[in-house]
Formats: C-alpha cells, structure tokens, sequence
C-alpha cells in the first residue's frame, strides 16, 4: 500500500507550502504545511448542536438565578459563561461561515465585545440598568440560538429529503 | 480543483483518513499524575511568611515535580507521530492552570497594589451610573470598567474582590484557543502551533492579565489578528508547481480590493470594526499596537484590503482626539513623540540603597527571558527562512510593535507592552527551532512516500531527539518565568487583614489626601477612589524629593498637608506591610526609613494614629488641628491613583 500510495505523488504534483516551498506530501501533521491541511473544516453538526444547547442553558440558568436573587459560586461561573460564550456563540451560530471557522474562539472574542460594548454604551448614555441589559442580552441571545438550530436543522432536513 | 486534487488516488484519502488505532498513550497516565502533584503541591504550600525570592521557596517540591512531569508529558506528546489535538489542549490547559491558577489558590488575596485600585475604579461605576472624564484616564477608556460593573451585578456580587485574584488564570485560558485560531489561519504545522502556545504560557512573564482593562485589550487584540489573518491574509496566496494560483482561505483576500470580494468581506470587515472600536475605548494603547503590525504587514502586502489598516487607525484617532487634552497633560504624549530611546527605557527604580542581589536576579531573569525568546524567533525564522511569506509575516507581526514606542513611552512600560504583543508571533518563530521537521521533510522529500513520511521521519529521528528540545525549551523558560513571576511575591501579595482594614476605613472615612511611604498599597478598592487622591513620600518622586527621610517628616508632611487642605478637612498617612516588603525589596527609602517615619510621625502634635493592626497603620491630621507652624516643607504631587 504504501508504495501505491508513493506512485501518486509524483515530483510536480507534490504539495506546497503555503509560500510555494516544495514539501513532501501528506506532512500536516509532521511538519510541512501543505495547502490548507491545518484550516478548520465544517464542524460537526452535532457538537454545533451541543455549543448551541450548552449557550441556551447558560442563558436561560443565569436568568433564572438572577430572578431568583440566588447569590454563591453557581451565579459568578453562569455569568462568567454567559460573558465569555453566550452573545457570541449566538452571532456565530447564525453565521456558517463563522462556524466553519471557529465555534468557540471567534463566540469567545465576539461575546466579550457585544458586552463591552453595550455596556459601556448604556453608561455613556446615562442609562445604567445592568440587570435590565442582561435581561435583553440573555433574551436575544437564547432566541437567536433556538432561530440558528432551526435553521440549520431544516437546512439539513431539506437536504436530506432532496437526497 | 488543482492539479495535485486531481491526481490524488480516492485510496489515498481512504487510507489517511482510516482511523488510528486507539493505543495507551503515556501521557494519559502522566497528565493526570502531574496534575495530582501539582494540586497536592498548592495544598501544602504555606504562603504566609515569603522572603526575598516570593513564593519560590515555600513551594513543596512536589508542586516542582507536577510541573515536570508535565514537561516532560507534553514532550513526549509532542514527538508522537500523529498529534491528538484533544490530548495537546489538555495539557495546554493543565500548564496554564499550573502557572496562572496557582497564586489565586494559595493567596487569599489577589496579588499586586494596581489591582485594587482597577478594583476601585469598577466600584465607582455602579453606584455613580456615570463617568467622569475629569477623575482619571480610566475613565476616559471605560471599556472595561463598564463590563466588570455589569459582571458584578450579573454574577451578584458585590465587589470585585470576591473573584478578581482568578482573573489571571481566566484571561490565560481565553488566550489559548484564539492563538490556535491564529496559528491555524496562518497554516502553521500543527507541532509547530502547540509548542507555540506551550512557549507563550511559559512567556508571559508581564502580567498585564491581572484584573484589568489592559487584559482584555489583550484577549481582544489576539481576536481582531486572529480575524484578520483568517479573511484578510493574503500571505497564504501562493503559486502551484503549474504556476496556478492557489485559493487563500475562501478566496477573500485574494482578490484584493475588486468590487466582488469587497461586497463578500462587507460583513467581516464591518464585525471586525466593532471588536476594534470595543478595543478601542477598552485600553489606550492595545489598539495602537494592533494597528501597527496591521500597518506593517499591509505595507508588505499581507494584508487585504491595504487601507484596512488606516481605516482602524481613524478608529483609534477619532477616538483619542476628544481625549487628546487630557492625556497630553497628564502624559506628555506629545513631548515624548520621536524619542524612540527614551521610550524604550525600561521602567527604572528609585535607589535608596543598593538593590538585594533577589531582584538583581530577577529583573536579569527577565531580560533572559524575554531576549531569549525574541533570539530563539529569529533563528526559527532562519530555519523556515524557505516559508518566506509565513515567516515574513510572524515577523512583522514580532517587531513591528516596537513602532509605538516612537510615539508613547506608556510610563517606562512600552517596551514591556511590545514584549506582550510581540510575543504570540515571536514563540510561533521560537517553535520553528524546537519543531525539526521540516528540515528532516526536505530530507526525505525525494524518495519517501505520504504514508512513510508521516510516521517514518519520527521514528528515523528518534522521539527522544524530538521530545528533548521543546522539553529542553520549556525547562529554562519556565525557570526564569517562575523567578520573575513569583520572585516578587513578598510585596506584591496583600495580606487578608491589609485589604480587609484599609478598605473598611476608607469606605467611611472622611474624604482626604493621603500619604503613603510607597504606593504599593490597597487604598482604593472602593467606590470612593477618587475622594482619597495619594501622594507618596519616599522616592525620586516623593514629597520629601530625597531617599534620606529626616527625623522631622512628620512636621514636613503636617505642612503639605495643611497647604492642601486649609484644614477644612482630614489629612492621612498609611503605611502597610506590603510596603515595608516592597522597600526590603526595592529600597526607595533606606533600611530605617518606616522607623524614622513612624517615630516622628507618634513625636508629631499635628499627626494622631487612627488605626494599628496587624501592619497597617493609619494616623490622621484632623481638620481644627493647629498650624503646624513655618518650617522646611516639601511638595507633594496628590493624584487620584
């Protein structure tokens, strides 16, 4: 095998590096970088599924415990949850071609903004309700996590059935 | 589809995709081992008495051996044939738990004076629901402060004392997955990208991950580069041995600035924008940085579209100007433009005798290390010299933060910040000399076929050669990291009785300056900050302008006092065990100053002691106190901290 292997490769057909140095073949995993070998390719939909699930729990738990008044170590990890994945993984679930990309780093990064960013934008207006903002926050997210499973999910079905 | 797709044999793929066989891995048994040490180490740790090398010595040799161990597993990981992505995040995870979760574990406090007064900042919001500008350039940056006081009610607490010592081992951990996306949008090997992340953890020596705006910045920073190497690189557009060119990514940036792609990029392009501007009033110089290796790499052609750069750096401007007043007054931006030397100068100590040979050895340990990296990534761009425009761009994205230094000295620390925002790219380099691989697939490009390259190169080398220099590698990072990390604990850590009393009193006491020997102190963890400005006593900078303190300072200090108050209100001296720690550490003022100082302070009529307890002393000039008559007296510079 290895050797019918060997006979495809030939010298002209041998993978480059991403700066077009030659590189023996098939050495993603040992050194060369050949084409995109390293690039993300479309996730799982079932982790996609999972990500997606694990937001609208952290979304919906958090709200409950802050209507609640619940105060201890549960509260402070949801909400370090929600503000490191949740507004994200909402912008992201949405957008395939994020999601092919990065399911978590890019959730992580655009969660922390969307934070930042009315939060600092309600304090700048004079508007500071932080409870009220998480409550849209949270609200917004877990519907725009539910619209992004649908789709995807009719999305596969319609391929399914056109199969 | 190329011309290499098109040839590959179906059979091929069946055959590279045919799943591994699952064997017992070492290291499944080693991690978990190395952790259980680790934890058993911080359990047995007694922080309460730290000498001139911190927190070094009172670590039990078993926390030595959990962290070697995972070394050494790592290492091994490393040499394996096929790498398991699961198992390298795993042991990414367990290093940076290992060097960012210990101090919150065996500290009761967070460590580091500047953390309280962020602390403080954060509490100001909530009960104002406002900025004020006029208080401090933090509030000209708010981005940050707005999200922790949000966090705070969010997560019920009531105040950031009760989470903020974890922030480090936090903002580590969200660090980890955007340099793989990073390293991946580059195309790195894949061994390549984990030693990298394992050299950065054990890099990171700065601390800029404390409770802290700048912490954030960072975290956003590596998104917004992420991001842009991911859909705006035009590094990866090379040509095929026919002369095709090959897609970059999904072809975005290879287009450049024609109509079609701009209208595809629309979207990313305007994403991108928002976590820039986020970045942009998070911290106040993070964006500079970023929009400087941007700049650099759109000069050489990396990046597409080239005006992406300018446009972030409008952002950046546009948002300085309203500020601009502010911080020139404050900062003197505009008399440090240019003086790239100047701004260079690392932050340097006031001498109040000579410096112990502990912090001689820990700033040289410093040096080492950050030189060491910055050495070792350019002899790793010398090895993957044949990757021209990989390692162009790890390049500029290496140096070119050294740029911001010609325009802001950012108090003694820029270069420190370019070491934080060089080192992501300068350990990717690093990694290129203790991943030997790609030499080795020169080597064997001629004659060896896929399936034999893969598993055949390891095995030739041999997996000790292979595990034995990142081992190596990350043996005497790590050594030096801990030196500098820990090796300053004595005065960074504040004792649970220091914050408990000096945020109590200052939450009721009656708004007034205060004096402090050294401002290394927990004065303003309160929402009442800004109603204490400080003004400290010893130093080059000092009230008394001299490392000598004279028996009659209290009188002196009685006087600066009065000329500031007109004694319609109190005046405060405090003085805390860190302080003390930090002058053994750093003398600013001479072994008996805090006894000269004390003593004249209990001699002084104008001076009354308010508060002693476990280090912490406090004494009070009150307002009807009489005029403390003519005199020497000093001048003393109160600022909000």
């Amino acid at each position: 095998m290895p050797r019918a292997l060997g006979r495809q490769f030939g010298r002209a057909e041998r993978p480059v590096s991403c700066d077009g140095a030659m590189l023996p073949p098939g050495l993603g995993q040992t050194g060369a970088m050949d084409n995109n070998a390293g690039r993300s390719t479309e996730p799982p939909a079932r982790l996609r599924d999972l990500l997606d699930l694990a937001a609208i729990v952290i979304a919906v738990g958090l709200i409950g415990v802050v209507v609640e008044g619940h105060a201890g170590i549960a509260r402070v990890a949801l909400a370090l949850a929600f503000t490191f994945f949740v507004p994200g993984r909402a912008v992201v679930s949405n957008w395939p071609r994020l999601a092919y990309w990065s399911q978590f780093g890019m959730s992580m990064v655009l969660s922390l903004a969307i934070v930042t960013l009315l939060a600092t934008t309600v304090l700048w207006v004079g508007a500071w309700h932080p409870v009220s903002l998480f409550y849209v926050e949270a609200g917004l997210s877990a519907v725009a996590l539910v619209a992004g499973m649908l789709r995807r999910h009719r999305g596969i079905a319609a391929e399914t059935s056109s199969d | 589809m190329t011309a290499v797709q098109s040839r590959i044999n179906p059979a091929t793929l069946l055959a590279a995709s045919e799943p591994i066989r699952t064997r017992f891995r070492l290291t499944w048994l080693l991690l978990p081992v190395s952790m259980t040490l680790w934890a058993a180490g911080v359990a047995r740790t007694d922080a309460a008495q730290l000498g001139p090398y911190g927190l070094l010595p009172a670590l039990p040799i078993v926390f030595y051996l959990g962290l070697g161990l995972l070394v050494l597993s790592a290492s091994i990981e490393i040499a394996r044939a096929r790498l398991s992505k699961l198992t390298m995040a795993l042991h990414s995870v367990a290093l940076v738990i290992m060097l960012y979760g210990t101090a919150p574990l065996v500290y009761p406090e967070g460590r580091y004076a500047w953390l309280y007064k962020t602390i403080g900042i954060v509490q100001y919001v909530n009960p104002h629901g406002s900025l004020n500008g006029s208080i401090d350039i933090y509030q000209n940056w708010p981005g940050f402060l707005a999200l922790a006081a949000w966090f705070d009610k969010v997560a019920g607490v009531a105040s950031p004392l009760a989470y903020a010592k974890w922030a480090q081992l936090v903002f580590e951990l969200a660090a980890l997955p955007l340099l793989y996306l990073a390293y991946d949008a580059l195309s790195l090997p894949i061994r390549q990208r984990w030693i990298a992340i394992l050299l950065y953890s054990a890099s990171n020596l700065i601390g800029q991950d404390y409770f802290s705006p700048q912490a954030l910045g960072t975290v956003l920073s590596l998104g917004v580069i992420a991001f842009v190497l991911r859909w705006m690189y035009a590094g990866n557009g090379s040509r095929l041995p026919g002369g095709t060119k090959k897609p970059v990514g999904d072809g975005e940036a290879e287009a450049g600035t024609t109509a079609s792609s701009l209208h595809r990029l629309a979207p990313l392009l305007a994403v991108l924008m928002v976590v820039f501007f986020v970045l942009t009033f998070t911290h106040e110089l993070s964006p500079y940085l970023v929009a400087a290796q941007l700049c650099a790499l759109a000069v050489a052609g990396l990046v597409r579209p080239r005006w992406l750069p300018l446009v972030l750096l409008a952002i950046s401007f546009f948002y300085l100007l309203p500020h601009l007043g502010y911080v020139n007054a404050h900062y003197g931006l505009l008399s440090s433009l240019g003086n790239l030397l100047s701004n260079m100068t690392p932050p340097t100590l006031a001498a109040g005798g000579p410096q112990p040979f502990s912090q001689v050895l820990i700033e040289r340990c410093a040096e080492a290390l950050i030189l060491g990296i910055w050495v070792f990534s350019l002899v790793g761009a010398w090895v993957r010299r044949r990757s021209r425009r990989t390692v162009l761009t790890l390049l500029i994205l290496s140096f070119s933060p050294i740029l911001v230094l010609t325009v802001v000295p950012y108090g003694n620390e820029g270069i420190l910040r370019v070491y934080l925002f060089s080192l992501p790219w300068a350990a990717a380099l690093a990694a290129a000399v203790l991943a030997p691989l790609p030499s080795i697939a020169r080597k064997h490009a001629r004659r060896v076929d896929a399936a034999l390259a893969l598993d055949g190169d390891v095995k030739r080398v041999g997996r000790s050669r292979i595990a034995l220099r990142p081992a190596l590698a990350l043996a005497v990072a790590l050594m030096l990291f801990f030196v500098v990390f820990f090796g300053d604990d004595a005065s960074n850590v504040m004792s649970v009785s220091e914050v408990d009393a000096v945020t109590t009193f200052f939450s009721t006491a009656k708004p007034g300056p205060v004096f402090v020997p050294i401002d290394n102190a927990a004065p303003t963890s309160d929402a009442r900050y800004n109603l204490f400005p400080v003004a400290q006593i010893f130093g080059s900078l000092g009230a008394l302008r001299t490392p000598q303190v004279r028996p009659d300072v209290a009188s002196i200090l009685a006087r600066i006092a009065d000329s500031y108050t007109r004694r319609h209100g109190p005046a405060y001296v405090l003085i805390t065990s860190s302080m003390v720690a930090y002058n053994q550490a750093y003398p600013t003022a001479g072994p008996d100053g805090f006894n000269i100082l004390r003593a004249s302070l209990n001699r002084s009529p104008d001076w009354y002691s308010i508060f002693d307890w476990k280090g912490t002393v406090i004494y009070e000039m009150p307002p009807g106190a009489p005029n403390p008559g003519p005199g020497p007296s000093g001048i003393a510079e109160f600022s909000v901290p």
